[in-house]
């Protein structure tokens, strides 16, 4: 039932042969039905350039994953996962330390939310029951950890032997973590760091926040070691390091790509997928490489022959929504006749490609919460404003998760600077990256159409006045 | 009582006195009231620290919509909508804002005030554990702290000054801590409401004449016989506490129960530890302040708090505790649900979570839950 399915998410014929048995008992536990599987269908065809092979090729990877997931305790002694948004690096040295065979990787709550939520939009069991066991509704709780949490409550995957987080993004992940340990004893880890810079310190390192977060990186991988019982490698650091940088710096060619090529060659969602792989560790690091360098050409061939999936000439916007579950909400963007050229944190700026003078491994992985986002409230803000800046947007929607702590500070300051510094609209909407129950794309059509018809309108009186 | 009259006259003139003093170029130094700002530090500059403790009120959560989006902690949305209604003058007044980052929700309140109110504001980090590294972490936001309110005030902070302001803010937890400590006893002289108000008071009224009033109190209450209904005895807890949000504690005193104690991350001044000088003083502020301060909800591992909560429910033998968080303080949320559990365990006592958002609205409804509450533990149900 699944056969044409899995095709679409680039399998072939006699791979999806020999995993049969796999996928039957990982859809069995997950309650994946022929219903389900032709929702997921009739999504990837309407929200993805479902006919490029990188994209199918990305799908696959989450797809496989999902089946890994779900079968991880009776396929590996041990089980480790983290989530978003921690860093890949740390978790991808830790897994590379270990045997396939012997330690199960993952970030569970994002392999969900790409799968159960983005193909199959059945997240509603693992919400309620993330609701039920301890992160409540109504109360604005990461929704990631709700179906996370929700997930292994359920039984639809298995508790893991060490869960590792990183508290630097915001404070939740750390929050839910000490839910996990408290009421189902899983040792936990956390990455800490203190987001404290003063206004103007941006971008500026502060040596003491590095060393800081340095020293709970060691803790971590101290405990990783101990709880799981191998040692860190150097060759998986190098090993690490090695593929992580290709990777990014592939898909910085490939945003920047899209960024700059008039008409939009291929729909934002398209992208999430390889997007997140830059924060989930899969083992096949040779296949996401692969269908990064596909989707690429693919992409270059699109902006050579002038194909896209927008009008030309199309009204450029900056857009701050990441797509994890629902890919309704820059589809209907698009559908407006919008070319979102870039989404936050999809491009990397100058300042996380800064040298910085950190070489020890713990201190590079210290660095990281001083780089980027996690900064500060002003180092958000202006990341917005450069990425609008490099795009030459005429515009920007500001579409935030309202469970986000650390975005909804941002909010209202971003769009004042943005519209002071640049003389451009900042739309401001409101929804959730992981949850759609609340809201829908239907729900803000209006108020992106009539962003988009002021748009065109300022954008032709410019052109008329020269 | 005659000191309380004295306490309120004070701060009912404080304001004017504090504009005198920054009229003859006093700084005033506002922070937030998380427990982990050290007041010594303050002092010890020749400046003024006052805690921005102000909460309860629902016109300022509405202001501060125009701001930052509502999913941001209840009181954290108050102080920036104090700030931008311009209404409570010690908001307006302050001429730095010191902000020791815990979480994001008070990291919101330090970039609502940089940016649009354009205010002076120095951050410092609080780690979310304790171990070595975190200690020296803190230590080194200390030592900035330092040098900000140097250049900021002009004035040197020298180890003679410091310790002067350390036996000053000493003995004022101490007196606190006696005041509290008379709860211990079966019917307690003084109430919930009227520590809570003295504990609130020690955020803007200057020392001296607080110790004084605080001395004068602990005289009288061992004479008084008895202030507090003999009903089941609360243990209140909680994210924030703020000067002005008494709902909780009126309706449970009216409902018959006694408040004998209070735990909160924010807005209750802690006392039960106190600076211990000997050796380097900045050290022994941070030992005080974040080595042996009980965490609040966003610490790991939360077994701290939890454990401390339990001894605090032993020791003052409470029938019963209040866990009163504010509207998308998701730390306390989740900590709620796994503490219920842990309290039923170890004690056997019976837990009540009420919610706000300083919405008058919810005056009805909560009424209704804590006069349940009590009423069951009164009838020995509960547990």
């Amino acid at each position: 039932m699944y056969t044409e399915l899995y095709k679409l998410c680039g399998f072939e014929p006699d791979e999806i042969e020999r995993e049969r048995p796999r996928i039957n008992k990982a859809f069995k536990i997950l309650g994946i039905e022929e219903k389900d599987i032709e929702r997921g269908e009739n999504r990837l065809r309407q929200y993805l350039d479902i006919e490029l092979l990188g994209v199918r090729k990305f799908l696959g990877i989450w797809m496989r994953e999902l089946v890994n997931l779900v079968l991880a305790r009776e396929e590996h002694d041990k089980v480790v996962y983290s989530d978003f948004p921690m860093e890949l690096r740390p978790l991808m040295s830790m897994m590379l330390s270990t045997e396939e065979k012997d330690v199960y990787f993952a970030t569970p709550g994002q392999i969900i939310n790409m799968t159960i939520g983005q193909i199959f939009d059945k997240l509603t069991p693992f919400l309620e029951a993330g609701e039920e066991n301890g992160l409540p509704p109504g109360a604005a709780h990461c929704a990631l950890y709700q179906t996370r949490l929700g997930a292994m409550v359920t039984g639809a995957i298995p508790f893991p032997d060490l869960s590792v987080i990183a508290s630097y993004h915001c404070d939740q992940p750390s929050e839910a973590e000490e839910l996990l340990h408290e009421v189902y004893g899983v040792p936990v880890a956390h990455l800490d760091s203190c987001p404290d810079a003063n206004w103007g310190d941006w971008p500026k390192f502060n040596d003491h926040r590095v060393r800081y977060s340095a020293s709970q990186a060691r803790k971590l991988f101290q405990t990783f070691e101990k709880v799981i019982g191998c040692q860190m490698t150097e060759e998986a650091i190098r090993a690490t390091n090695k593929a992580n940088a290709i990777y990014r710096l592939k898909f910085q060619q490939l945003a920047e790509l899209i960024g700059h090529a008039d008409p939009q060659p291929i729909r934002q969602a398209s992208m999430a997928h390889a997007f997140f792989l830059n924060s989930m560790p899969t083992r096949d690091i040779e296949g996401k490489q692969e269908a990064l360098e596909i989707l690429v050409d693919e992409v270059q061939q699109r902006v050579d022959e002038g194909r896209g999936v927008v009008e030309k000439g199309a009204p450029g916007v900056f857009s701050t929504i990441t797509i994890s579950v629902d890919p309704s909400i820059t589809y209907m963007i698009e559908q407006a006749g919008l070319a979102i050229r870039i989404q936050i944190p999809f491009w990397l700026g100058p300042w996380v490609l800064a040298k910085h003078p950190y070489r020890d491994w713990a201190d590079m992985i210290g660095v990281g919460p001083c780089l980027d986002i996690p900064h500060s409230c002003q180092a958000h803000v202006d990341i917005n404003l450069e990425n609008c800046r490099a795009f030459n947007v005429d515009g920007a929607i500001n579409f935030y998760p309202y469970s986000c702590r650390e975005w909804t500070p941002t909010v209202m300051i971003t769009k004042k600077v943005i519209e002071k510094e640049l003389g451009i609209p900042v739309l401001i909407l409101e929804g959730d990256s992981y949850d759609t129950r609340n809201y829908s794309a239907n729900q803000l059509r209006t108020r992106v159409e009539t962003f988009a018809e002021l748009l065109r309108a300022t954008k032709a009186a410019k052109a008329a006045s020269g | 009582m005659e000191a309380m009259k004295k306490l309120s006259d004070h701060l009912a003139t404080r304001l004017i006195e504090l504009t005198h003093m920054q009229g003859k170029g006093t700084k005033l130094i506002g922070y937030t009231p998380g427990g982990y700002m050290p007041e010594e530090l303050v002092y010890a500059c020749g400046a003024i620290p006052v805690g921005l403790i102000r909460g309860g009120d629902p016109e300022p959560v509405a202001e501060s919509a125009a701001y930052v989006p509502r999913f941001i902690d209840t009181f954290c949305r108050s102080q920036i909508g104090y700030r931008m209604l311009g209404e409570e003058p010690l908001y307006q007044m302050i001429d730095l804002l010191v902000v020791p980052v815990t979480d994001h929700n008070i990291k919101a309140i330090a970039d609502c005030f940089n940016f649009f109110a354009d205010a002076n504001v120095f951050r410092f980090g609080v780690p979310h554990q304790k171990d070595e590294h975190a200690f020296e972490y803190y230590l080194a936001g200390l030592h900035k702290l330092k040098e900000k309110l140097e250049e900021f005030t002009g004035n040197k902070i020298e180890n003679g000054r410091l310790r002067e302001s350390i036996d000053l803010c000493n003995k004022m937890r101490a007196l606190l801590r006696e005041i509290s400590l008379l709860r211990l006893s079966e019917q307690p002289p003084i109430t919930g409401q009227e520590f809570v108000r003295l504990n609130h008071a020690s955020f803007v009224a200057d020392k001296t004449v607080l110790i004084s009033v605080l001395e004068s109190i602990h005289e009288e209450l061992k004479k008084r016989p008895t202030a507090s209904p003999k009903g089941p005895r609360i243990l209140l807890t909680g994210s924030t506490l703020a000067m002005g949000d008494y709902k909780v504690l009126d309706m449970t005193e009216e409902a018959g129960a006694a408040i004998v104690v209070e735990e909160f991350a924010e807005g209750i001044r802690h006392y039960w530890e106190n600076v211990q000088v000997n050796g380097d003083l900045m050290e022994a502020l941070a030992d005080r302040y974040f080595r042996r301060r009980m965490p609040p909800a966003w610490f790991r591992p939360s077994r701290e708090r939890l454990d401390y909560l339990i001894e605090l429910a032993k020791d003052f033998n409470v029938d019963g505790i209040i866990w009163y968080q504010l509207m998308y303080r998701s730390s306390y949320d989740i900590q709620s649900f796994y503490f219920e559990k842990i309290l039923k365990k170890e004690l056997d006592i019976p837990m009540l979570k009420i919610e706000s958002d300083y919405d008058v609205s919810e005056r009805g409804p909560l009424r209704t839950r804590i006069e349940t509450f009590v009423e069951i533990i009164k009838a020995g149900g509960g547990n």
